[in-house]
């Protein structure tokens, strides 16, 4: 009886993520078979993944502050901002050396995204506001300051060794790739092994609890957010070398793709929860829908478009099931018990 | 007195008049009726759509779909009755825009009420879906040959007024629209028993549900009625620019919600007061239209607006602390 009820649980807590090798496999082997010649070759694989780390970066920003039981709206803008100031940075300095360029570019930009996390932290912590509505206001904030800086207009001509950080690779893999890779490995460790990562999951299940088991909750959630920040300005260094240019209305979207990834990979939204290897999954699974979908479709004009679709109706589709799994499990645990 | 200092909307008032006052000192000559119209003009849609947020904000929820909904239903509206040839009453596109909007609005109420699923979840699945599926199956021509209703919509202002260097200026007659639904939502929220339950809901959905509020008709009832408003919207929205495709408005979901909250409406639900509404409605939209006009380059008008959210939103929680602090 214990064992079955041990292999439940185990089940239940990987549904999410059975889903979702389901749904790779079903898209792999639909389109694999429509398109053998197209979906399943190296060079879609390797652009999806670079498509991939970009997203990735930001989404497991966004996964840290629904851990804490947060959300960060600007975690976009403040890869912008961080980009838009490096990249000015990095056009200042590019006659004199390109190696100096490129390094206070990715100095300037961590340390900007940084104070960028960390203003918000501080908004969150100390003057207590909550977390959607002070990353609303800096989601602004930042943009504006992005869009007032380079009056609007794109910023680019940055040396062509700048670009290899996202598009040169190793073993034909790009390395803005091993990069998320390497942060997501990095974020993991983090979670599961050390103090930090402890404490912020306690914060985020039950803040109140976590405060009078004398965490200092105030303190978890500044470091918390000076974190995502930095993540933000990563994902800002490797968006900018893409194309090797930055528009202050950059990414405008990824905002709410990055919230759907999350929801869809079973990160508990009200905090305490985080699944790397679900957002891993989802995150694969998304842009294979998407990609997919600009193959199949190519010849429609609103191909684009279908995978907006085709998003929404699988993050609703999964809380559907998943609320259906949840009760028929509940159910049989209350048979089990008595 | 000293109670009513504190109040949201005794502040944005204040805000409102210095705004005027520091425009009318930096620059008296764009101080005028041309300013003031455009200012309303951009009003006529934000105010409907703030007053559907208004009424989810109430309620405990969030929705971020209202500005996908508006141009899809409304969009859909335009195709069918350009397909059909359509040319007489602006009531026809409304009505059907409205019902469009209104059976987007119940299906996000349906997975709310039902499932119990975050509304700000669902909202953008759904969102995403409803335009997604529109634009590939009807498709995102651009259309500027709007059904003939629209168009005289469009060209018919309440009042006009000749400028001295002849142009004319007014304010358009779909200002009704936005100030019948600013009353209707007033009166809902305030005098009947189903905004008593949007506050109840938002304050604490358990109580409400013990109380007696029928917790799942009240959410369905409020996502239709907030998707019906953002049908209008989209269809007045397109008739005041002229063109149809489902993407316009898309992406200002969070300028409204933060004006909306900078009204004193909780993202937490069970507060939020229609006249803090519009007041925060009126002051983001006076900002975005005037900033150019006191001297700051239109390339910083979005980190101004941050600014002022951040102020706004962090100001009562501050003044609250200081008055624990003075007691």
């Amino acid at each position: 009886m214990k064992n079955i009820k041990t292999l439940r649980a185990l089940a239940g807590s990987n549904m999410q993520n059975a889903f979702l090798v389901m749904g790779i496999l079903l898209v792999c082997a639909v389109v694999g078979a429509l398109r053998p010649t197209v979906f399943l070759t190296w060079d879609n694989i390797n652009s999806m993944c670079l498509q991939i780390s970009e997203v990735g970066l930001l989404t497991l920003g966004m996964m840290l502050a629904f851990l804490i039981g947060g959300i960060d709206l600007s975690v976009v803008s403040n890869a912008v901002l961080s980009a838009t100031i490096s990249g000015s940075v990095m056009l200042e300095l590019a006659d004199t050396s390109t190696g100096l360029a490129i390094a206070a570019a990715i100095v300037v930009a961590l340390a900007v995204s940084i104070v960028c996390g960390f203003v918000n932290g501080l908004l969150i912590a100390q003057i207590k506001l909550p977390a959607i509505l002070a990353t609303l206001g800096t989601n602004s904030l930042f943009r504006g300051i992005a869009t007032g800086l380079t009056g609007g207009s794109t910023l680019s001509g940055y040396p062509m060794a700048f670009s290899l950080i996202s598009n040169g690779h190793i073993f034909g893999i790009y390395y803005a790739f091993l990069i998320f890779i390497v942060a997501a490995a990095l974020i993991s460790l983090y979670l599961n092994r050390l103090r930090g990562g402890f404490l912020a999951s306690m914060t985020g299940s039950n803040e109140k609890a976590a405060y009078y088991s004398g965490v200092s909750t105030k303190r978890v959630i500044i470091s918390v957010h000076t974190l995502v920040g930095l993540i933000a300005g990563v994902a800002g260094i490797v968006m900018m070398s893409r194309s090797n240019s930055i528009n202050p209305d950059y990414g405008t979207s990824y905002l709410l793709q990055t919230i759907l990834v999350c929801v869809v990979a079973g990160v508990n939204i009200n905090g305490g929860r985080t699944r790397i290897s679900g957002v891993a999954l989802s995150l694969v699974l998304m842009q294979m829908i998407s990609t997919s979908f600009n193959i199949l479709l190519s010849q429609y004009t609103g191909a684009n478009f279908f995978k907006n679709f085709a998003w929404g109706f699988l993050l609703l589709l999964i809380m559907v099931l998943n609320f259906y799994s949840g009760r028929v499990r509940t159910r049989q645990s209350g048979r089990l018990s008595t | 007195m000293k109670k009513n200092l504190f109040r949201v909307e005794t502040i944005l008032v204040m805000a409102v008049l210095l705004m005027l006052l520091l425009i009318g000192l930096v620059n008296p000559a764009a101080l005028n009726q041309n300013t003031l119209f455009n200012m309303l003009r951009s009003f006529i849609t934000v105010g409907i759509f703030g007053m559907g947020v208004l009424v989810v904000l109430v309620s405990g929820g969030m929705d971020v779909s209202f500005t996908y909904i508006a141009p899809v239903a409304a969009y859909l509206a335009v195709r069918i009755l350009v397909a059909a040839d359509y040319s007489g009453s602006v009531i026809v596109p409304f009505l059907l825009a409205a019902l469009f909007g209104a059976a987007m609005g119940a299906a996000n109420g349906l997975l709310i009420a039902r499932y119990d699923f975050p509304s700000m979840i669902v909202t953008l699945g759904t969102g995403a879906a409803f335009q997604g599926l529109t634009v590939f199956f009807v498709g995102a021509t651009h259309i500027t040959a709007l059904p003939g209703g629209m168009l005289d919509m469009s060209r018919t202002n309440l009042a006009t007024v000749q400028f001295a260097d002849g142009s004319q200026g007014g304010i358009n007659i779909t200002i009704v629209i936005t100030v019948a639904v600013i009353i209707l939502v007033w009166f809902l929220l305030n005098k009947t028993i189903w905004g008593r339950g949007l506050y109840a809901l938002g304050g604490s959905k358990t109580s409400a549900y013990r109380v007696g509020f029928p917790v799942g008709r009240l959410q369905f009832s409020l996502y239709t009625l907030v998707g019906c408003l953002a049908g209008i919207t989209g269809v007045i929205y397109m008739s005041l620019n002229r063109q149809a495709t489902p993407h316009l408005m898309v992406g200002t979901e969070l300028d409204v919600i933060a004006a909306v909250v900078l009204g004193g409406a909780s993202v937490f639900g069970g507060r939020g007061t229609v006249m803090g509404a519009v007041l925060g409605i009126a002051l983001v939209t006076i900002l975005n239209n005037s900033l150019i006009l006191i001297g700051i380059p239109t390339q910083w008008q979005k980190a101004a607006i941050g600014v002022v959210i951040l102020t706004g939103t962090a100001l009562p929680i501050v003044l609250g602390k200081l008055k624990r602090c003075l007691k």
